[in-house]
């Protein structure tokens, strides 16, 4: 009796041994290449974030940050700045031009580090073509109270445009709140925090988080002649210490590069998605040099 | 036909006589030559030889046959007659001429005859007008000196092929006429022929049945329903080469189409041990799947919902249980598919790339029957038998019916528990209590009120159930929270079909269908969070909530069809349908069980999500085809289906003309060579296009237009005595394929993704697909072996994805071999094998990776896996080996079956799904990945039982 049980579960295991497994794949040989990260706009010098490609086992700080290189940037075919390295006060390194861009002009940025292959990219800033208005229904605010003594108002938010073109319909938008610290009435200190939104599931279905806490809006977003984008704006704060009192949003108007990458980059992260390829749009490495438009709006929140 | 010996007394003379036989009739032609006169002396002899009885019976029979000789006079007159490059017409007005005869006729009946040539010296006028008028279908009579020649009459030999066990319809019965053509029973058992008046031997042949032959005479249109014999032993025995061998067409051999064979079926080991009918249509050329039949069917190059699957004449949009590992047809209830890779006549529609035609059995009309059958993971039974027996059947011995009722149901639960204790955390299986089952209830009656009217009633009802409930628990100082989450998701078909179908006339044949189809998808997640207070030791609710997606499709249609064989070899097809559709693309819900206490994010999907959006569709159509037997071994087929479809006050139009031509070369040769134009207005969308039931079908709108494909297909085929080889080679070429984009920002419920803006999220591409498939079949005395290859490449190209690239179709498989033999070395056991051999699928993997910063204030980095090219590395090849025995004893009032068998036989690691896991560490050049395989070895025991 005791063998044939023994039986039966050597029998299972070895029926079952073969579902899920960790092998090791081979992947095409490849030698580290530049990075190039860039969205530029007018009326700022371009920063370009300069890394290099790392097998995909590379642990997570392992971007070594090249410092030693030529990096140049062309305005229309023309020498237009050689690139000095900056820092941000959050100590990222970028390659910075000493002179601030136009829309319109094709800029190219080569960089060239020993031991590498150079690498290049270029993209135009567009120029708005659209005109961008920001509506909140002051009477639909409503305030959620957490148990944790977090407030959260709800903000219904209208972003309407027109003059929407038929073709190359590239958006992005962005919310941010501003929260005044201190007291309710008191002159204390601002702060710009971004703002989450909740909306209908074709609108959620249809716009992109970026990792610059934009949101991309897929071109099919306009058809049928829609032209707002209406959303629920989640402002969290701490009633007691802090008041929401403007919201501001960023409204990018971006070019094809900007678009096509950003795109390909929502395919990534998903159980259910099917990864797409990576749009590229430097040759000799990776990364993504685009430029784009910005225009700004706020209204002020009812207190 | 009786020949009549003449013995005339030698002592009158010497009868010279010669027979000859003219169609039917004997003539006999005699000439009496006295060699010896009369003698005085013998007078009295003579005197008394007169009045002999032999003499007078001579006397009585030459008056009869002098009047009978005379009656011939015109048509043995001997004549010469010269005439070159005459018009038929011609040649016998001048025949009439030159011999004085009055001559009848109309120049109709030459008007296809080319200009004959004469040149005869002393032949009989009878032979002579033969031969001038040989082009034609004539007949001549003759009276007097006149000659009269009209038309052969045509009639119309018609009615149905039964199984004299069952009383069912034979669907695919040859029935040829010895000499002439041949025509296939349709499938209703139908059949028609046009033939010349008079005396003709026909015969019926249906595989596992007896050859049945039968003289007729034919002087007007004729019923004649051929009653075949089951053959037991034919039933099991290997019939490669029985078409040859018994002098009858192999049926329809030069039609498009194959049929999918419940005898190869049978012998083909599969999944469980029983015979399935998509499982085996895997195994032939030009149809790819993923690993073990995951992901559908995709016939040469098109998508898995390019495919039309009728039952019993209705469309069912889910043909699958357990994402594709096994369909939802119950062999049992099977009485005849038919497959056509791309082919298909312009009678069936709808659908860009296969058709797959089921039809169920009616049941036995004769008694009552059951089986049934029990394995490792499922059990199934049949019950059918006579209906409306006794007073109504007294009444009109014609009128009879019958009943088929089928049930399968499954028992996977012990198994996936074992697999969720193996695997705890893997996909779909993480919980405390899993459940799947899936169940499938056929029902089918008839009632014939004659034999050229009849009535059926089918159903099917059949569904997957998945259940999988989660418990979480966190315990603080002062309360302990208990989290219950329950994922659920069910879907299935609902089918049910009225026809009525009438011989109106001899040669014409009617049908109508009412049917209805359902499939319907749900899901669910719940969730139960009630918290427990240590110091007030009060229960609370914290939340109770669920979330429902659902996805659903229904059509209300009525069609009618006719069928006309009027003419010689043409058949016509001709009908029109229109269907009512329903669409739900995937709606998500929320529901509060407890109003008021629901988390926030929760409060707000029932604020937005609630959307039921239910979209309708006209789609109406015709049709018409005809299949020719142009000439002696020559076959047209050509149709056209033309067919709208209306939604929201826009109209679409699909024109879709087909073409096929095969010709009979030689001994067992044939070739053939086609034109497809198809397409469809109905789309399944998803992520994957793996067929799985929660993506979507969604009509055709402004922006999802119609899906169209043409195909080009040469072959040829060669039978020998034993052996058969086909090859076939086609191009298809696909226009604005779909495909959904998903969003990582969608919501989802229960693995599901809320399908809101559907019409935003399809992109359009194109696609193109070219191979060539290979049949190879070798009988070995109670062996037969078969090899079916297929060399070919799938593509789709979309602007908006793989940065407009073209790239391989997720089953693209260059290669796919299958390989089986069955033995047969006793009549009570049967041993198969199959092998399976399949390049890898292509899947997209990351090569390299980089990270994405920009300089912006609110910027965060991110890390970018750099795909390359979508779909360019393959999965390894797929391969294994199947084996079974199956054992038949006869009882007394039982035929037991018991089959004992493997699937991958020797475990054969086959994934079937893989992706890069950046956490497992691996050697320089690669990297750690999680692979995903679908079926190890497994057993197969079942038992089942007929009486």
């Amino acid at each position: 009796m005791i063998g044939k049980k023994v039986g039966l579960l050597l029998f299972t295991a070895f029926a079952w041994s073969a579902c899920i497994q960790l092998v090791e794949v081979d992947l095409p040989p490849e030698t580290p290449k530049l990075v190039l990260v860039s969205h530029f706009t007018e009326g700022e010098p371009i920063r370009v974030r300069i890394t290099l490609s790392q097998p995909l086992n590379a642990g997570v700080n392992v971007n070594e940050i090249l410092r030693h290189g030529d990096v140049t940037l062309a305005a229309d075919g023309i020498f237009f700045n050689r690139l000095a390295l900056d820092s941000t006060a959050g100590g990222y390194l970028f390659w910075r031009s000493r002179d601030l861009l136009k829309a319109g002009v094709r800029y190219s940025v080569t960089a060239r580090f020993p031991g590498f292959d150079t690498a290049q990219g270029s993209d135009t800033i567009p120029s708005p073509v659209v005109t961008v208005g920001l509506r909140i229904k002051g009477d639909s605010i409503r305030v959620l109270k957490d148990s944790a003594g977090l407030w959260i108002m709800r903000v219904p938010v209208q972003i309407h445009v027109t003059n929407l073109p038929k073709e190359h319909r590239y958006f992005a938008f962005g919310l941010q709140y501003e929260l005044r610290k201190g007291p309710s009435s008191g002159s204390g200190a601002v702060e710009l925090r971004p703002a989450s939104f909740l909306a209908n599931g074709r609108t959620l279905a249809l716009t992109y988080g970026t990792p610059e806490n934009l949101f991309l809006i897929n071109e099919n977003y306009w058809n049928d002649g829609n032209t707002s984008v209406e959303v629920e704006a989640l402002l969290p704060y701490m009633p007691a210490e802090e008041h929401p009192t403007q919201l501001h949003l960023e409204w990018r108007t971006l070019s094809t590069a900007y678009y096509r990458y950003h795109l390909s980059l929502a395919t990534q992260g998903s159980p259910l998605s099917d990864p797409d390829a990576l749009f590229n749009n430097v040759e000799g490495g990776y990364g993504n040099i685009s430029g784009f438009a910005r225009q700004r709006k706020s209204v002020s929140l009812p207190q | 036909m009786a020949i009549h010996n003449i013995r005339l007394p030698k002592a009158i003379g010497k009868c010279f006589f010669e027979t000859f036989t003219q169609r039917e009739t004997a003539v006999l032609l005699t000439d009496i030559c006295v060699r010896n006169p009369l003698r005085w002396q013998s007078l009295y002899r003579y005197a008394s030889f007169l009045i002999s009885p032999y003499v007078l019976v001579w006397a009585a029979w030459s008056m009869c046959l002098g009047y009978a000789v005379g009656q011939n006079t015109l048509q043995e007159k001997r004549i010469n007659f010269q005439c070159y490059q005459c018009e038929v017409e011609a040649a016998l007005l001048q025949l009439a001429q030159q011999h004085n005869l009055g001559i009848s006729f109309s120049p109709n009946f030459f008007a296809s005859c080319s200009p004959v040539t004469l040149n005869v010296q002393n032949k009989a006028l009878e032979e002579v007008v033969k031969e001038i008028t040989a082009c034609a279908k004539v007949k001549v009579e003759w009276e007097a000196d006149q000659i009269i020649i009209r038309a052969l009459r045509h009639y119309t030999v018609s009615g149905r092929v039964v199984d004299t066990q069952t009383g069912e319809w034979l669907i695919g019965a040859t029935i040829r006429v010895e000499g002439g053509g041949y025509t296939v029973s349709n499938e209703y058992g139908f059949y028609s022929l046009r033939i010349v008046e008079g005396t003709h031997r026909l015969s019926a042949f249906y595989v596992g049945h007896r050859l049945e032959k039968v003289v007729v005479e034919v002087k007007a249109d004729l019923q004649w329903n051929f009653r075949l014999t089951p053959d037991a032993m034919l039933r099991e025995v290997t019939i490669l080469s029985r078409p040859a061998k018994e002098g009858i067409e192999p049926s329809a051999s030069l039609s498009s189409g194959q049929s999918l064979s419940l005898e190869a079926m049978r012998r083909t080991p599969m999944l469980g041990g029983e015979g399935d009918l998509m499982r085996y249509a895997t195994l032939l050329p030009g149809v790819l799947t993923g690993a073990d039949g995951l992901g559908g069917l995709h016939v040469r190059g098109g998508n898995a919902d390019q495919n039309l699957f009728l039952l019993d004449e209705v469309p069912v949009y889910n043909p699958s249980h357990a994402l594709g590992l096994l369909s939802i047809f119950p062999a049992s209830a099977v009485n005849y598919a038919q497959f056509w890779k791309g082919d298909f006549p312009a009678r069936y529609g709808g659908r860009a790339a296969s058709v797959i035609d089921i039809r169920l059995r009616d049941g036995n009309g004769e008694r009552y029957q059951g089986e049934g059958a029990a394995g490792l993971f499922a059990s199934s039974f049949s019950l059918e038998g006579p209906l409306l027996r006794g007073s109504r059947r007294e009444k009109s011995s014609e009128a009879s019916g019958s009943f088929l009722a089928t049930g399968r149901f499954t028992y996977l639960a012990p198994w996936l528990q074992l697999l969720e204790r193996r695997y705890r955390g893997a996909l779909f299986l993480s919980g405390d209590d899993v459940r799947y089952r899936f169940y499938d209830l056929t029902f089918k009656a008839n009632y014939k009120f004659s034999q050229r009217e009849q009535v059926h009633l089918s159903a099917y009802f059949g569904g997957d159930a998945y259940r999988n409930q989660l418990r979480q628990t966190f315990s603080s100082s002062t309360a302990i929270l208990n989290d219950q989450y329950t994922l659920g998701a069910s879907w299935g078909n609902n089918i049910v079909a009225l026809r009525w179908n009438r011989i109106l006339a001899p040669g014409i044949f009617f049908k109508t269908i009412l049917r209805y189809s359902r499939f319907n998808y749900q899901s669910q997640q719940d969730l139960l969070s009630e918290s427990f207070q240590f110091i007030s030791g009060k229960r609370k609710t914290v939340a109770n909530y669920a979330q429902r997606y659902q996805t659903l499709i229904e059509d209300v249609s009525v069609q009618a069809g006719w069928e006309f064989r009027l003419i010689d070899n043409l058949a016509i097809h001709a009908g029109l349908s229109y269907a009512f559709h329903t669409f739900e693309p995937g709606a998500l819900s929320v529901n509060f069980l407890l109003p008021g206490q629901s988390p926030l994010l929760a409060d707000s999907l029932a604020k937005t999500l609630f959307n039921r959006e239910r979209v309708r569709a006209d789609e109406f159509s015709l049709h018409t085809d005809l299949s020719w037997d142009v000439w002696k071994g020559g076959r047209i087929e050509a149709g056209l289906f033309l067919s709208s479809f209306e939604i929201r006050n826009r109209t679409f139009w699909l024109f879709q003309p087909r073409l096929r031509y095969a010709q009979r070369l030689g001994d067992g040769l044939q070739a053939w060579a086609g034109y497809h134009h198809m397409g469809q207005f109905l789309h399944q969308v998803g992520t994957f296009n793996l067929n799985f039931p929660f993506e979507l079908w969604v009509p055709t709108t402004p922006r999802a237009l119609p899906e169209e494909a043409w195909q080009a297909t040469l072959g040829f085929r060669l039978n020998g005595a034993d052996w058969a080889l086909s090859v076939e080679g086609f191009y298809k070429n696909l226009t604005r394929v779909l495909a959904f984009r998903s969003s990582t920002t969608a919501l989802l419920s229960a693995g599901a993704e809320d399908a809101s803006g559907w019409e935003d999220r399809i992109i359009s591409g194109t696609g193109w697909a070219k191979g060539i498939e290979l049949t190879a079949q070798k009988g070995w005395g109670r062996a037969l072996f078969s090899a079916n290859y297929t060399l070919s490449r799938a593509m789709r190209q979309f602007p908006e994805w793989n940065a407009g690239e073209p790239f391989p179709f997720r089953f693209d498989r260059p290669h796919v071999l299958n390989v089986s033999a069955h033995y047969r070395p006793t009549p009570w056991l049967d041993i198969s094998a199959l092998w399976v051999y399949a390049s890898g699928n292509p899947i997209t993997l990351a090569t390299v990776k980089f990270q994405h910063q920009t300089y912006e204030e609110n910027a965060s980095p991110r890390d970018v896996l750099v795909y390359g090219r979508v779909n360019s590395y393959r999965l390894p090849n797929y391969h294994r080996l199947d084996l079974f025995c199956r054992f038949s004893f006869v009882g007394r009032k039982c035929r037991h079956e018991l089959l004992l068998g493997a699937y991958n036989v020797y475990n054969q690691v086959n994934p079937f799904f893989r992706y890069i896991d950046a956490a497992i560490p691996a050697d320089a050049g690669r990297a750690g990945a999680i692979q995903y395989n679908l079926l190890p070895f497994l057993p197969e025991v079942r038992y089942s039982f007929r009486f």
